[in-house]
């Protein structure tokens, strides 16, 4: 446990937003679809999701909808809505930006002269 | 901005449905981890032990969630409101301080307001007051103090305190005219500090010994 990786601060709603934009998913699947994506990646305690997802729905980007589980029993489904869509995009993009500045800053060599 | 009023009102419209949800949903949750837990060789206990340990505090994650949409606010006012009671009941010298404070600033400055507006913003209760002339000054010792200077008249009444020179009759009937000063005077008695009063449609340096003149009569 103690080799995986713990999520970043900040990360998690960015991770939930993609893992919903590969389909709908409850709760439980979003915590599952994220160790997969992330290959292990932890939250710290598994309930921390449930603000996370229910500040995204208040914010609009998600849209949510009771359904029935693979096991047959009633769970709550999440959905990016347009505007989730949208702001995943930016996230990303901007993650991105992010990524490649700390990257190159961290790789930078003293100078020779 | 609109979601999330529509996510409060829902909210708060329907607050044991969203309670209910919220339990079902984290329930599901760690039922599900459970079965995953068991299919992976844990005892059925220990299972539920370890998937309760992964989740966390449910009612701590529900305390969240409700914070996230605020349906907590009117507890949390009430909650504020009592804290406060007891704070006051607990040091009641400050709460006297305070409701003194309070109490003079509200009554300085209403007093300041109402002055202000009697003698500043509302018009003079005179009738006609467009035809003010000459204005007297009544002093509860000296009696009749004789006109208000025509400078502080025409810049401090006229300006400010919207008085108008009150211009009675006309010099045409001298018994009617005195009737008509007669019948003004009566109408400014009823205000205790200024009194308008006389005159005809002379010059008003010449008025004010005119006015003197038919006041004392008057009086």
């Amino acid at each position: 446990m103690s080799e995986q990786a713990q999520l970043l601060p900040g990360t998690l709603d960015l991770l939930i937003l993609k893992a919903v934009s590969l389909g709908p998913l409850h709760g439980y699947g979003v915590l599952l679809r994220i160790e997969q994506i992330t290959r292990g990646a932890l939250l710290a305690e598994q309930g921390a999701l449930y603000p996370a997802l229910n500040r995204l729905e208040h914010q609009g980007l998600l849209e949510s909808e009771w359904g029935t589980s693979e096991n047959n029993r009633r769970a709550k489904f999440y959905r990016l809505t347009a505007a989730g869509r949208k702001r995943f995009r930016e996230e990303t993009a901007s993650w991105n930006r992010l990524a490649v500045a700390i990257g190159a800053a961290l790789s930078a060599k003293p100078q020779e002269d | 901005m609109f979601p999330r009023l529509r996510s409060f009102w829902q909210t708060i419209w329907n607050r044991s449905r969203f309670e209910r949800d919220l339990d079902d949903e984290m329930r599901f949750h760690l039922e599900a981890r459970m079965e995953d837990l068991v299919r992976s060789g844990f005892p059925r206990k220990e299972a539920r032990r370890r998937a309760q340990i992964e989740f966390g505090s449910t009612e701590a994650y529900q305390d969240c969630v409700r914070e996230t949409r605020r349906v907590n606010w009117f507890e949390d006012l009430a909650q504020d409101l009592r804290y406060g009671l007891r704070g006051l009941r607990k040091g009641p010298g400050l709460m006297l301080v305070a409701v003194l404070t309070l109490s003079l600033g509200v009554g300085a400055s209403s007093w300041l307001f109402s002055m202000l507006r009697q003698w500043v913003i509302e018009a003079v209760s005179f009738p006609h007051p467009e035809r003010l002339e000459v204005l007297w000054r009544l002093d509860t010792k000296k009696g009749w103090n004789g006109p208000i200077p025509r400078r502080t008249f025409s810049i401090g009444a006229r300006k400010i305190m919207f008085l108008r020179i009150y211009r009675l009759g006309s010099r045409t009937n001298s018994t009617s005219r005195a009737a008509q000063s007669r019948s003004a005077w009566k109408a400014l008695a009823s205000r205790p500090t200024f009194s308008a009063c006389s005159a005809c449609n002379r010059r008003p340096a010449a008025t004010s010994s005119t006015a003197r003149t038919s006041s004392e009569r008057l009086m």
